[in-house]
């Protein structure tokens, strides 16, 4: 009987055809000899057909107009509503290997300046003005008043005035 | 531009972009089985109607997240069991005294008479189901979901859709098991 009712459970997974190829040549064995279970499974094909007598009536007229325009008044509500500022929403959003690149990217800029940074103390001349940074090689068109420019320009002619004014 | 031979998954995306056109796609291609699942496990036209209403509105809001990891009507089926099984916790259990006989087999009796009767007699014994099995009763038998997709629409494991589709058809056959026309024509 405990035998039967175990069988008993796995008929409706035997006619769905879910049962391992194992599972169900022993199923079969257990049908083919235990009359009981053969009137069940009997029972179980000839639901489907009685299921089948539910009808269901046709999806109703304006049902897919009703969603559209429940749609289109949440979109314009959504447009309407205050921009609410999130900086993190895009952390939140990006996948992992992304968010490393992003820490790399971060770490690396620091590190970069840092290492630029300490290289005007390298040389020795410790030189903190604008006019003396820009005086390093390659670096004068980062100033202020490069060269050749009108800033630069006056203050040329600024100095040969005091220069002149001074003799 | 997406057109009409787009796939669903590129329309919800595109949706989750601002597009209500693609969202009426998704609409009109999807709003008749959706209609068919929520009728056939609540009963009742204004229920389902509600429920399929719901369904869509919740995609929408859910579309700007969407990742396309699993098939659209498997993502689609979660949402409206979910709204389903929701909805019927809600409601009233549906208790009958008394199920609706075995029809009048005389010969002035109307094949569409006895159809008729058949599907009163179906939708009461559906109805005097637990909610978890009607649902995997529905997706098996009116879906023709296989035991992986019902798992997957009903977020469990193929032994519980096994053992709620045993339960549920056991249910059946002792509800409707009184009638003879029905397992013993």
């Amino acid at each position: 009987m405990l035998s039967c009712l175990r069988y008993r459970n796995r008929l409706g997974a035997y006619l769905d055809g879910e049962l391992s190829p194992r599972r169900s040549k022993t199923v079969s064995a257990h049908v083919a000899r235990c009359k009981a279970c053969r009137v069940a499974l009997e029972e179980l094909r000839r639901l489907a057909p009685v299921m089948h007598a539910l009808e269901v009536p046709p999806v109703p007229a304006g049902l897919a107009d009703h969603v559209m325009a429940r749609a289109r008044t949440s979109a314009l509500r959504s447009h309407m509503e205050p921009v609410t500022w999130s900086p993190l929403e895009w952390w939140r959003m990006v996948s992992a290997p992304l968010r490393l690149a992003a820490c790399a990217t971060v770490l690396l800029a620091f590190f970069l300046g840092v290492a630029l940074g300490r290289g005007e103390f390298v040389f020795g001349n410790k030189q903190t003005t604008v006019a003396g940074t820009a005086s390093m090689e390659g670096f004068e068109w980062f100033s202020q008043t490069p060269p050749a420019s009108l800033g630069s320009t006056y203050l040329m002619l600024a100095s040969n005035d005091v220069g002149g004014r001074n003799r | 531009m997406l057109d009409s031979g787009d796939s669903d998954e590129l329309l919800v995306q595109a949706t989750g972009q601002g597009d209500l056109d693609a969202f009426n796609q998704i609409v009109e291609r999807h709003q008749g089985w959706a209609w068919r699942v929520a009728y056939r496990f609540i009963g009742n036209e204004e229920d389902a109607s509600d429920i399929v209403q719901e369904a869509f509105l919740r995609l929408l809001d859910a579309s700007g997240r969407y990742r396309p990891t699993a098939k659209f009507r498997t993502y689609f089926y979660q949402i409206i069991t979910r709204l389903c099984l929701d909805r019927a916790k809600k409601k009233q259990p549906l208790l009958l005294k008394t199920f609706p006989d075995a029809p009048d087999p005389s010969p002035d009796v109307t094949d569409t008479m006895m159809r008729q009767e058949a599907a009163i007699a179906v939708r009461a014994a559906l109805d005097g189901l637990p909610p978890s099995q009607r649902m995997a009763i529905v997706l098996r038998y009116y879906e023709d979901l296989n035991y992986k997709e019902i798992a997957l629409a009903l977020k469990m494991t193929t032994k519980a859709v096994e053992r709620l589709l045993a339960r549920g058809r056991d249910g059946l056959r002792v509800i409707l098991g009184n009638r003879d026309d029905f397992f013993h024509p």
